[in-house]
C-alpha cells in the first residue's frame, strides 16, 4: 500500500465513513509507519472538525420563531389550479432575456450578411436588344454535325439597329 | 469546540421523533384523498427539510418558499411516487433539486447583471487574503464551501453538516453509493486543502 492509495480513504476514515473493517486495519497499520500520512490524517480531522462546527450556527433559522409550513401549504393546495398558459408563461419568463439576446444576435447576423452584397442585374443599353442567330441549320444537318457545332463557340448575337422615328434633317 | 455526532444508525432517514404511523401508510392515506395525512408528513419533515435548504440558500425567506414549494410538488407528484422506495429521500431529492435550481437561476441573474453597474459582487477567493481580519471561523468555513464545486459541495453538506448517511445521499442524488463515497472523499480533501491554505495565510 502506497501513500497515494491511502489519500482518498484517509478522508473517509477521518469522518468515520469506512465500513470495511479490514481496510480500516490496513490503513491504521500504514499510518503507524508513515509520518507523512499520519500528519495528513490529523490535518483531515482538524479540517473536518472546523467544517462540522458550522452546524450549530446555521440551524438557528428564523423559521424556529415562526410556525409550521403546513397552513401555508394547505392554503396553496386549496387554491384552484392555474391555467396551463399562465404556468407556461411563468416558466418562460426566466428565459426571456436569453431569447431577446439571441433574437438580437440573429438580426445583427442577418444584417451583416446581406448588407455588403452587390446587386447583380442585367443591363441592356437603351435602344438595343438581343436577337436570336439569323441562320438556323436544318434539323437533319444540325443532328449530323451536332458534335462539331457543340465544339464551336456560340456566335455573337447580331445587333439590329432600331429604325429611326425622328425625321432626318 | 467538539461537536457530538450521532451514530450512523441514528442518522438514517426518517429522522422525525419516533413516528407512530409509518411514512408509507401516510402516503397511502394521502393518495386516497386524506389531506390531513399530508399535513402529518409536512410537520414530520419540514424542520429537517428547511435546515437542508438553508444550507444551500442563504436567504431565509427564499428557503421557506422553497420548502413550501417542495411540499406542493410532492403532493402533486405523489401518484408518481414508487411505494417500494422510501418517502424521505424522495422528498429531499425534490427539495435539494429545487434549491440547486434556485442557486443556478441566481447565478444566471448575476451573470446578466454584469452588464449593469450593480452586479459587482464576486465570490470570495480563498487564495487571496481577506481584508476582514476579524472574520470569524464560521464565515471562513462558509467562504471555503462556496468555492468548492457544486457536485462535491452537495455531498459535503448533506453528509458532514446534515448527517445523512451515504446511502441516503445516494438515494437523494440518484447516484450509486460508491460514487457518493468517492465524491465525499474528494470533497473533504478539497476542503482540507483550502482550509489549510487559509490557515497559513492567517498565521
Amino acid at each position: 500500500m502506497n501513500c497515494r492509495d491511502v489519500k482518498l480513504d484517509l478522508a473517509l476514515l477521518a469522518g468515520g465513513d469506512l465500513d470495511d473493517a479490514a481496510r480500516v486495519r490496513e490503513l491504521r497499520r500504514h499510518l503507524a509507519g508513515c509520518p507523512d500520512c499520519r500528519q495528513r490524517y490529523h490535518s483531515a480531522r482538524t479540517a473536518l472538525h472546523s467544517l462540522r462546527g458550522l452546524k450549530a450556527a446555521a440551524t438557528t433559522s428564523t423559521w424556529e420563531s415562526g410556525g409550521s409550513l403546513w397552513p401555508a401549504v394547505q392554503r396553496e393546495l386549496s387554491r384552484p389550479p392555474q391555467p396551463l398558459t399562465r404556468q407556461v408563461f411563468r416558466q418562460l419568463r426566466h428565459w426571456s432575456p436569453f431569447a431577446a439576446m439571441t433574437a438580437a444576435c440573429v438580426l445583427m447576423l442577418v444584417a451583416i450578411t446581406f448588407r455588403g452584397e452587390p446587386r447583380a442585374q442585367p443591363v441592356t443599353p437603351r435602344g438595343m436588344h438581343l436577337t436570336p442567330p439569323a441562320t438556323v441549320p436544318p434539323a437533319s444537318e444540325s443532328s449530323r454535325s451536332h458534335g462539331e457545332s457543340a465544339a464551336r463557340p456560340p456566335s455573337p448575337p447580331e445587333v439590329q439597329e432600331e429604325p429611326r422615328t425622328s425625321p432626318r434633317l | 469546540m467538539a461537536v457530538s455526532r450521532p451514530r450512523r444508525s441514528e442518522t438514517c432517514l426518517p429522522l422525525p421523533d419516533e413516528p407512530s404511523v409509518s411514512d408509507a401508510r401516510l402516503v397511502d392515506a394521502v393518495r386516497r384523498g386524506d389531506r390531513d395525512a399530508f399535513g402529518e408528513l409536512v410537520q414530520r419533515y419540514e424542520r429537517r427539510l428547511l435546515g437542508v435548504i438553508r444550507r444551500f440558500v442563504d436567504q431565509p425567506e427564499a428557503a421557506e418558499d422553497l420548502a413550501q414549494e417542495t411540499f406542493l410538488r410532492v403532493y402533486q407528484r405523489l401518484d408518481q411516487f414508487d411505494p417500494s422506495r422510501r418517502f424521505g429521500p424522495w422528498l429531499f431529492q425534490i427539495g435539494v433539486n429545487l434549491a440547486l435550481d434556485w442557486l443556478r437561476r441566481r447565478r444566471r441573474r448575476r451573470w446578466l447583471r454584469l452588464f449593469t453597474d450593480r452586479g459587482m459582487e464576486r465570490p470570495p477567493d480563498p487564495g487571496v487574503a481577506d481584508p476582514r481580519v476579524r472574520e470569524d471561523l464560521q464565515q471562513e468555513v462558509r467562504h471555503i464551501l462556496a468555492v468548492i464545486p457544486e457536485k462535491y459541495r452537495i455531498v459535503l453538506i448533506l453528509r458532514d453538516l446534515e448527517n445523512f448517511t451515504t446511502s441516503d445521499i445516494a438515494a437523494i442524488l440518484q447516484r450509486k453509493e460508491t460514487t457518493i463515497r468517492w465524491r465525499l472523499a474528494e470533497a473533504r480533501n478539497r476542503f482540507q486543502e483550502l482550509w489549510e491554505r487559509r490557515c497559513k495565510e492567517r498565521s
